[in-house]
Protein backbone atom coordinates (compact mmCIF):
# COMPACT_ATOMS: atom_id res chain seq x y z
CA UNK A 1 0.00 0.00 0.00
CA UNK A 2 2.79 2.14 0.79
CA UNK A 3 4.11 2.12 -2.58
CA UNK A 4 1.22 3.22 -4.02
CA UNK A 5 0.48 5.86 -1.90
CA UNK A 6 3.82 7.69 -1.40
CA UNK A 7 4.30 8.62 -5.26
CA UNK A 8 0.89 9.46 -5.33
CA UNK A 9 1.47 12.04 -2.59
CA UNK A 10 4.75 12.91 -3.90
CA UNK A 11 2.97 13.54 -7.63
CA UNK A 12 0.68 15.85 -5.80
CA UNK A 13 2.69 17.76 -4.02
CA UNK A 14 4.12 18.46 -7.29
CA UNK A 15 1.07 19.44 -8.99
CA UNK A 16 -0.14 21.79 -6.37
CA UNK A 17 3.00 24.01 -6.65
CA UNK A 18 3.13 23.88 -10.24
CA UNK A 19 -0.24 23.92 -11.82
CA UNK A 20 -1.20 27.63 -10.64
CA UNK A 21 1.99 28.45 -12.78
CA UNK A 22 0.97 26.89 -16.11
CA UNK A 23 -0.65 30.23 -17.14
CA UNK A 24 2.59 31.65 -16.79
CA UNK A 25 0.77 35.85 -16.12
CA UNK A 26 -1.34 35.81 -18.94
CA UNK A 27 -4.27 36.71 -16.80
CA UNK A 28 -4.89 39.44 -14.85
CA UNK A 29 -5.63 38.88 -11.13
CA UNK A 30 -8.34 40.93 -9.58
CA UNK A 31 -8.49 41.94 -6.42
CA UNK A 32 -5.79 43.84 -4.13
CA UNK A 33 -2.96 46.17 -5.32
CA UNK A 34 0.27 44.19 -5.16
CA UNK A 35 -1.77 41.34 -7.26
CA UNK A 36 -2.22 44.32 -9.91
CA UNK A 37 1.22 45.16 -9.73
CA UNK A 38 2.43 41.51 -9.93
CA UNK A 39 0.33 40.82 -13.30
CA UNK A 40 1.69 44.19 -14.96
CA UNK A 41 5.45 42.97 -13.92
CA UNK A 42 4.60 39.46 -15.78
CA UNK A 43 3.00 41.29 -18.68
CA UNK A 44 6.32 43.51 -18.64
CA UNK A 45 7.88 39.86 -19.18
CA UNK A 46 5.60 38.67 -21.88
CA UNK A 47 7.93 38.21 -25.07
CA UNK A 48 7.60 40.21 -28.30
CA UNK A 49 5.32 38.76 -30.91
CA UNK A 50 6.53 36.12 -32.87
CA UNK A 51 9.29 35.01 -30.15
CA UNK A 52 8.58 31.69 -28.97
CA UNK A 53 10.99 31.46 -26.42
CA UNK A 54 12.92 33.09 -23.87
CA UNK A 55 15.67 31.79 -23.64
CA UNK A 56 18.20 30.55 -26.29
CA UNK A 57 18.89 26.83 -28.30
CA UNK A 58 21.62 26.10 -26.31
CA UNK A 59 20.98 27.47 -22.33
CA UNK A 60 23.06 25.17 -20.29
CA UNK A 61 24.73 21.80 -19.32
CA UNK A 62 23.77 20.23 -16.22
CA UNK A 63 25.67 17.12 -14.76
CA UNK A 64 24.02 15.38 -11.57
CA UNK A 65 24.86 12.73 -9.23
CA UNK A 66 22.18 10.60 -7.69
CA UNK A 67 23.12 10.46 -3.67
CA UNK A 68 19.51 7.94 -2.28
CA UNK A 69 20.70 5.07 -3.44
CA UNK A 70 24.30 5.20 -1.72
CA UNK A 71 22.60 6.23 1.79
CA UNK A 72 20.19 3.79 0.93
CA UNK A 73 23.01 1.05 0.96
CA UNK A 74 24.86 3.18 3.57
CA UNK A 75 22.32 2.19 6.12
CA UNK A 76 19.34 0.16 5.20
CA UNK A 77 20.40 -2.52 2.18
CA UNK A 78 23.19 -4.43 0.49
CA UNK A 79 22.48 -3.42 -2.87
CA UNK A 80 22.81 0.25 -4.61
CA UNK A 81 23.26 1.73 -7.94
CA UNK A 82 25.69 4.37 -8.58
CA UNK A 83 24.16 6.80 -11.32
CA UNK A 84 25.64 10.31 -12.79
CA UNK A 85 23.71 12.21 -15.33
CA UNK A 86 24.07 14.43 -17.74
CA UNK A 87 21.14 16.99 -19.10
CA UNK A 88 21.67 19.57 -22.17
CA UNK A 89 19.10 22.69 -21.82
CA UNK A 90 17.30 23.29 -25.00
CA UNK A 91 15.52 26.69 -24.52
CA UNK A 92 14.60 26.16 -21.25
CA UNK A 93 12.34 23.66 -22.57
CA UNK A 94 13.36 20.38 -23.58
CA UNK A 95 16.28 18.82 -21.87
CA UNK A 96 17.83 15.05 -23.76
CA UNK A 97 19.56 13.53 -20.74
CA UNK A 98 21.58 10.95 -20.17
CA UNK A 99 23.02 8.94 -17.33
CA UNK A 100 25.54 5.54 -16.48
CA UNK A 101 26.10 3.91 -13.61
CA UNK A 102 26.98 0.76 -12.02
CA UNK A 103 25.33 -1.33 -9.37
CA UNK A 104 25.63 -4.18 -7.50
CA UNK A 105 23.84 -6.28 -4.99
CA UNK A 106 24.77 -8.52 -2.18
CA UNK A 107 21.91 -9.92 -0.20
CA UNK A 108 20.76 -12.01 1.78
CA UNK A 109 17.56 -13.84 2.05
CA UNK A 110 14.60 -11.54 3.70
CA UNK A 111 14.90 -13.27 7.40
CA UNK A 112 15.32 -16.91 6.16
CA UNK A 113 13.19 -19.27 4.34
CA UNK A 114 11.42 -21.40 6.52
CA UNK A 115 10.94 -25.23 6.75
CA UNK A 116 8.77 -27.44 7.80
CA UNK A 117 11.48 -28.63 10.57
CA UNK A 118 10.74 -25.23 11.81
CA UNK A 119 14.54 -24.74 10.42
CA UNK A 120 15.53 -21.32 8.77
CA UNK A 121 17.87 -21.13 5.53
CA UNK A 122 19.18 -17.90 4.27
CA UNK A 123 20.43 -17.80 0.89
CA UNK A 124 22.65 -15.49 -1.06
CA UNK A 125 21.76 -13.04 -3.94
CA UNK A 126 24.84 -11.88 -5.32
CA UNK A 127 25.01 -9.52 -8.39
CA UNK A 128 28.25 -8.26 -9.68
CA UNK A 129 29.54 -4.50 -10.11
CA UNK A 130 27.88 -4.05 -13.53
CA UNK A 131 27.08 -1.76 -16.09
CA UNK A 132 23.65 0.46 -16.90
CA UNK A 133 22.67 3.23 -19.49
CA UNK A 134 19.54 5.57 -19.63
CA UNK A 135 18.87 8.05 -22.19
CA UNK A 136 15.90 10.36 -22.54
CA UNK A 137 13.79 13.79 -22.28
CA UNK A 138 12.75 16.47 -19.90
CA UNK A 139 9.81 18.64 -20.47
CA UNK A 140 10.02 22.19 -18.89
CA UNK A 141 6.57 22.85 -17.92
CA UNK A 142 7.35 26.40 -17.25
CA UNK A 143 9.90 26.99 -19.96
CA UNK A 144 9.42 30.87 -20.72
CA UNK A 145 9.36 31.65 -16.68
CA UNK A 146 11.58 34.76 -15.99
CA UNK A 147 12.41 32.53 -12.51
CA UNK A 148 14.84 30.02 -14.56
CA UNK A 149 16.57 28.67 -11.66
CA UNK A 150 14.07 25.96 -10.20
CA UNK A 151 12.61 22.90 -12.76
CA UNK A 152 9.52 21.24 -12.79
CA UNK A 153 10.07 18.50 -15.36
CA UNK A 154 8.07 15.76 -16.15
CA UNK A 155 10.21 13.02 -17.91
CA UNK A 156 10.55 9.78 -19.45
CA UNK A 157 14.32 7.16 -19.65
CA UNK A 158 14.89 3.98 -21.59
CA UNK A 159 17.65 2.03 -19.64
CA UNK A 160 19.14 -1.10 -20.67
CA UNK A 161 21.35 -3.03 -18.00
CA UNK A 162 23.59 -6.41 -17.73
CA UNK A 163 24.15 -7.93 -14.87
CA UNK A 164 25.97 -11.01 -13.95
CA UNK A 165 24.21 -13.02 -10.61
CA UNK A 166 25.08 -16.18 -8.45
CA UNK A 167 22.85 -17.50 -6.43
CA UNK A 168 23.77 -19.93 -3.60
CA UNK A 169 22.99 -21.85 -0.31
CA UNK A 170 19.40 -22.04 -2.22
CA UNK A 171 16.76 -24.63 -0.48
CA UNK A 172 13.45 -25.49 -1.57
CA UNK A 173 10.99 -26.27 1.36
CA UNK A 174 8.43 -29.54 0.31
CA UNK A 175 5.39 -30.18 2.29
CA UNK A 176 5.53 -33.70 1.12
CA UNK A 177 9.14 -34.43 0.56
CA UNK A 178 12.52 -33.94 2.40
CA UNK A 179 13.45 -30.68 1.83
CA UNK A 180 16.19 -30.22 -1.07
CA UNK A 181 19.34 -28.43 -1.12
CA UNK A 182 19.45 -26.66 -4.56
CA UNK A 183 22.46 -26.37 -7.15
CA UNK A 184 23.71 -23.23 -6.77
CA UNK A 185 23.32 -21.01 -9.84
CA UNK A 186 25.97 -19.46 -10.73
CA UNK A 187 27.19 -16.64 -13.66
CA UNK A 188 23.34 -16.03 -14.75
CA UNK A 189 23.65 -13.57 -17.11
CA UNK A 190 20.67 -11.11 -17.68
CA UNK A 191 20.46 -8.15 -19.91
CA UNK A 192 17.26 -5.95 -19.01
CA UNK A 193 15.30 -3.26 -20.30
CA UNK A 194 13.06 -0.65 -19.09
CA UNK A 195 11.57 2.56 -19.37
CA UNK A 196 10.61 4.96 -16.53
CA UNK A 197 8.33 8.28 -16.32
CA UNK A 198 7.71 10.69 -13.88
CA UNK A 199 8.46 13.69 -12.76
CA UNK A 200 11.71 16.02 -12.13
CA UNK A 201 12.41 18.23 -9.44
CA UNK A 202 15.94 20.80 -9.26
CA UNK A 203 15.87 23.95 -6.99
CA UNK A 204 18.81 25.68 -6.78
CA UNK A 205 20.21 26.61 -3.97
CA UNK A 206 23.60 28.56 -4.54
CA UNK A 207 25.25 29.65 -7.85
CA UNK A 208 25.73 26.47 -9.67
CA UNK A 209 24.47 24.21 -7.59
CA UNK A 210 21.11 23.17 -6.71
CA UNK A 211 19.52 20.50 -5.10
CA UNK A 212 16.90 17.85 -6.28
CA UNK A 213 14.52 14.58 -7.12
CA UNK A 214 12.99 12.21 -9.51
CA UNK A 215 10.03 10.16 -8.90
CA UNK A 216 9.14 7.80 -11.53
CA UNK A 217 7.27 4.64 -12.54
CA UNK A 218 9.26 2.10 -14.07
CA UNK A 219 8.28 -1.06 -16.24
CA UNK A 220 10.20 -3.75 -18.13
CA UNK A 221 10.09 -3.76 -21.57
CA UNK A 222 11.82 -7.14 -21.56
CA UNK A 223 14.70 -9.20 -19.96
CA UNK A 224 16.76 -12.32 -21.39
CA UNK A 225 18.44 -15.24 -19.34
CA UNK A 226 15.23 -16.24 -17.28
CA UNK A 227 15.39 -19.71 -17.42
CA UNK A 228 15.89 -20.47 -13.79
CA UNK A 229 14.56 -17.46 -12.57
CA UNK A 230 14.17 -13.63 -12.77
CA UNK A 231 17.26 -11.66 -10.83
CA UNK A 232 15.56 -9.80 -7.73
CA UNK A 233 17.80 -6.47 -8.58
CA UNK A 234 19.11 -5.04 -11.80
CA UNK A 235 21.31 -2.30 -11.85
CA UNK A 236 19.93 1.11 -12.57
CA UNK A 237 16.51 -0.49 -12.37
CA UNK A 238 16.86 -1.51 -8.85
CA UNK A 239 14.74 -3.76 -6.50
CA UNK A 240 12.46 -5.48 -9.26
CA UNK A 241 9.65 -6.43 -6.77
CA UNK A 242 9.12 -2.24 -7.06
CA UNK A 243 7.07 -0.47 -9.76
CA UNK A 244 8.51 2.79 -8.54
CA UNK A 245 11.58 4.54 -8.20
CA UNK A 246 13.31 7.58 -6.68
CA UNK A 247 16.62 9.26 -7.20
CA UNK A 248 17.71 12.26 -4.94
CA UNK A 249 20.53 14.63 -7.16
CA UNK A 250 22.88 17.10 -6.49
CA UNK A 251 23.45 19.07 -9.60
CA UNK A 252 25.90 21.37 -10.87
CA UNK A 253 25.14 23.39 -13.65
CA UNK A 254 28.22 23.72 -16.25
CA UNK A 255 27.35 26.32 -18.23
CA UNK B 1 11.46 34.72 -2.18
CA UNK B 2 8.03 32.72 -1.33
CA UNK B 3 8.57 30.87 -4.50
CA UNK B 4 11.94 29.69 -3.07
CA UNK B 5 10.77 28.68 0.35
CA UNK B 6 8.16 26.44 -0.99
CA UNK B 7 10.37 24.59 -4.19
CA UNK B 8 12.72 24.25 -0.89
CA UNK B 9 9.66 22.50 1.54
CA UNK B 10 8.47 20.45 -1.42
CA UNK B 11 12.17 18.76 -2.16
CA UNK B 12 12.46 18.12 1.70
CA UNK B 13 8.94 16.95 1.73
CA UNK B 14 9.51 14.57 -1.08
CA UNK B 15 12.38 13.33 0.28
CA UNK B 16 10.96 12.38 4.03
CA UNK B 17 8.44 10.69 2.22
CA UNK B 18 10.84 8.61 -0.11
CA UNK B 19 12.87 7.46 2.92
CA UNK B 20 9.46 6.35 4.96
CA UNK B 21 8.16 4.72 2.17
CA UNK B 22 11.19 2.54 1.67
CA UNK B 23 11.67 2.18 5.35
CA UNK B 24 8.30 0.33 5.63
CA UNK B 25 8.77 -2.23 2.50
CA UNK B 26 8.83 -5.62 3.56
CA UNK B 27 6.13 -7.63 2.49
CA UNK B 28 6.85 -11.41 2.58
CA UNK B 29 6.74 -14.04 0.22
CA UNK B 30 3.31 -13.36 -2.09
CA UNK B 31 4.00 -16.25 -4.23
CA UNK B 32 3.37 -20.07 -4.46
CA UNK B 33 6.20 -22.01 -3.77
CA UNK B 34 5.57 -25.34 -4.34
CA UNK B 35 4.95 -26.90 -7.68
CA UNK B 36 2.15 -29.48 -8.02
CA UNK B 37 1.66 -31.75 -11.16
CA UNK B 38 -2.23 -31.32 -12.23
CA UNK B 39 -4.25 -34.51 -13.23
CA UNK B 40 -7.57 -35.35 -14.81
CA UNK B 41 -9.75 -38.14 -14.09
CA UNK B 42 -11.83 -39.58 -16.87
CA UNK B 43 -13.88 -42.46 -17.08
CA UNK B 44 -14.73 -44.41 -20.06
CA UNK B 45 -16.19 -47.83 -18.46
CA UNK B 46 -19.70 -48.23 -16.51
CA UNK B 47 -17.41 -48.22 -12.96
CA UNK B 48 -18.25 -45.52 -10.58
CA UNK B 49 -15.48 -44.99 -8.22
CA UNK B 50 -16.57 -43.89 -4.65
CA UNK B 51 -13.46 -42.90 -3.15
CA UNK B 52 -9.20 -42.58 -4.18
CA UNK B 53 -6.70 -42.26 -1.94
CA UNK B 54 -2.92 -41.47 -3.59
CA UNK B 55 -0.30 -42.08 -1.34
CA UNK B 56 3.30 -42.44 -2.71
CA UNK B 57 6.51 -44.25 -1.91
CA UNK B 58 9.58 -42.46 0.25
CA UNK B 59 7.51 -39.38 1.25
CA UNK B 60 7.47 -37.28 4.75
CA UNK B 61 5.76 -39.77 7.42
CA UNK B 62 2.94 -38.24 8.99
CA UNK B 63 1.72 -35.97 5.92
CA UNK B 64 -0.54 -36.77 3.62
CA UNK B 65 -0.53 -37.12 -0.15
CA UNK B 66 -3.68 -36.39 -1.06
CA UNK B 67 -5.86 -37.84 2.22
CA UNK B 68 -8.34 -40.36 1.14
CA UNK B 69 -9.58 -37.99 -1.56
CA UNK B 70 -13.63 -38.63 -2.20
CA UNK B 71 -14.72 -38.48 -5.50
CA UNK B 72 -18.71 -37.63 -5.45
CA UNK B 73 -19.24 -37.97 -8.91
CA UNK B 74 -20.06 -40.75 -11.19
CA UNK B 75 -18.14 -41.68 -14.18
CA UNK B 76 -18.18 -41.93 -17.13
CA UNK B 77 -20.88 -38.86 -17.22
CA UNK B 78 -18.40 -36.47 -15.07
CA UNK B 79 -14.18 -35.15 -14.99
CA UNK B 80 -12.41 -34.91 -12.30
CA UNK B 81 -9.68 -32.43 -13.12
CA UNK B 82 -8.94 -31.11 -9.86
CA UNK B 83 -6.36 -33.95 -8.26
CA UNK B 84 -2.72 -32.39 -6.99
CA UNK B 85 0.62 -34.43 -6.37
CA UNK B 86 4.13 -33.24 -5.52
CA UNK B 87 6.70 -35.07 -8.03
CA UNK B 88 10.02 -35.83 -5.48
CA UNK B 89 12.27 -32.78 -5.38
CA UNK B 90 14.96 -34.86 -4.33
CA UNK B 91 14.60 -37.39 -7.14
CA UNK B 92 13.93 -38.11 -10.72
CA UNK B 93 11.51 -41.06 -10.05
CA UNK B 94 8.43 -41.75 -8.37
CA UNK B 95 5.64 -44.66 -7.95
CA UNK B 96 2.10 -43.32 -6.77
CA UNK B 97 -0.08 -45.88 -5.51
CA UNK B 98 -3.99 -45.51 -6.60
CA UNK B 99 -6.27 -47.48 -4.14
CA UNK B 100 -9.82 -47.13 -5.25
CA UNK B 101 -12.66 -48.33 -4.25
CA UNK B 102 -15.54 -48.54 -6.94
CA UNK B 103 -18.59 -50.00 -7.67
CA UNK B 104 -19.72 -52.23 -10.74
CA UNK B 105 -23.47 -53.24 -10.84
CA UNK B 106 -24.45 -52.61 -7.27
CA UNK B 107 -21.46 -54.65 -6.49
CA UNK B 108 -18.27 -52.90 -5.15
CA UNK B 109 -14.75 -53.68 -5.18
CA UNK B 110 -11.38 -52.13 -4.53
CA UNK B 111 -8.24 -52.21 -6.58
CA UNK B 112 -4.67 -50.89 -6.47
CA UNK B 113 -2.65 -49.01 -9.21
CA UNK B 114 1.28 -47.94 -9.08
CA UNK B 115 1.81 -44.80 -11.72
CA UNK B 116 5.69 -44.62 -12.31
CA UNK B 117 7.13 -40.95 -13.67
CA UNK B 118 9.63 -40.16 -15.11
CA UNK B 119 11.07 -36.56 -15.23
CA UNK B 120 13.77 -34.20 -14.46
CA UNK B 121 14.40 -31.43 -11.89
CA UNK B 122 15.42 -27.85 -12.17
CA UNK B 123 15.64 -25.01 -9.41
CA UNK B 124 13.88 -21.32 -10.70
CA UNK B 125 14.59 -18.44 -8.53
CA UNK B 126 11.54 -16.75 -7.35
CA UNK B 127 12.49 -13.56 -5.19
CA UNK B 128 14.14 -12.01 -2.13
CA UNK B 129 11.37 -12.92 0.09
CA UNK B 130 9.90 -16.75 -1.33
CA UNK B 131 13.18 -17.78 -2.15
CA UNK B 132 13.55 -20.75 -4.77
CA UNK B 133 10.59 -23.17 -6.40
CA UNK B 134 11.14 -26.16 -8.59
CA UNK B 135 9.90 -26.91 -11.74
CA UNK B 136 9.89 -30.35 -13.37
CA UNK B 137 9.33 -31.96 -16.95
CA UNK B 138 7.90 -35.31 -17.16
CA UNK B 139 10.12 -37.75 -19.22
CA UNK B 140 7.68 -40.86 -18.87
CA UNK B 141 4.79 -42.47 -17.68
CA UNK B 142 4.04 -45.83 -16.69
CA UNK B 143 1.12 -47.62 -15.12
CA UNK B 144 -0.46 -50.42 -13.87
CA UNK B 145 -3.70 -51.93 -15.08
CA UNK B 146 -6.01 -53.02 -12.42
CA UNK B 147 -8.44 -50.23 -12.22
CA UNK B 148 -6.49 -47.55 -15.07
CA UNK B 149 -6.82 -48.22 -18.53
CA UNK B 150 -4.40 -45.20 -19.47
CA UNK B 151 -1.86 -42.39 -17.59
CA UNK B 152 -0.98 -40.16 -20.51
CA UNK B 153 1.23 -36.73 -20.29
CA UNK B 154 -0.94 -33.73 -21.66
CA UNK B 155 1.54 -31.05 -20.58
CA UNK B 156 5.35 -32.21 -19.62
CA UNK B 157 5.73 -29.16 -18.11
CA UNK B 158 5.09 -28.76 -14.58
CA UNK B 159 5.61 -25.14 -12.74
CA UNK B 160 4.02 -22.93 -9.94
CA UNK B 161 1.11 -22.02 -12.43
CA UNK B 162 0.87 -24.81 -15.11
CA UNK B 163 -2.58 -26.45 -16.19
CA UNK B 164 -3.51 -30.38 -16.56
CA UNK B 165 -0.26 -31.94 -16.83
CA UNK B 166 -1.80 -35.59 -16.48
CA UNK B 167 -4.71 -37.47 -17.91
CA UNK B 168 -5.92 -41.15 -15.93
CA UNK B 169 -8.43 -42.80 -17.53
CA UNK B 170 -10.70 -45.46 -15.98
Amino acid sequence: MNRILLPLLILLACCMQTLPSWAQGRSIPKGSQAKAEEAASLIDDELPEGQTYRYPLFNGLNVSVDIFDPLYDLFLSDHASYEAQAMVDLHHRFFPLGAFGMGYADEKSNNGIEFSTGQKQEFTFKSDMSPFLKLGMAYNLRYNSTKPDDLYLIFARYGIAQSKVDLTNLYYASSNWDDVHLPDLIGQKYTTQWIEAGVMLKVQLIKHVSLGWDLYAKIKLSQSGTENGKPAFVPGYGDCSSLFGFNFRVYYDIF
Amino acid sequence: MLQKRSNILILLIGMALAVLGVASCDNGCEQMRESFMHISLTGTTSRSIRSLNIDAHGRKKGMAMSDSTTLQYTLPVSKFDNIELELNPNDSLVTFVLRSEYQDYGDKFQANDTVRIVYSVNGRFLDMDCGCTVDYEIKEVSCTRNLLEEARITDPKIFTESGINLEFTY
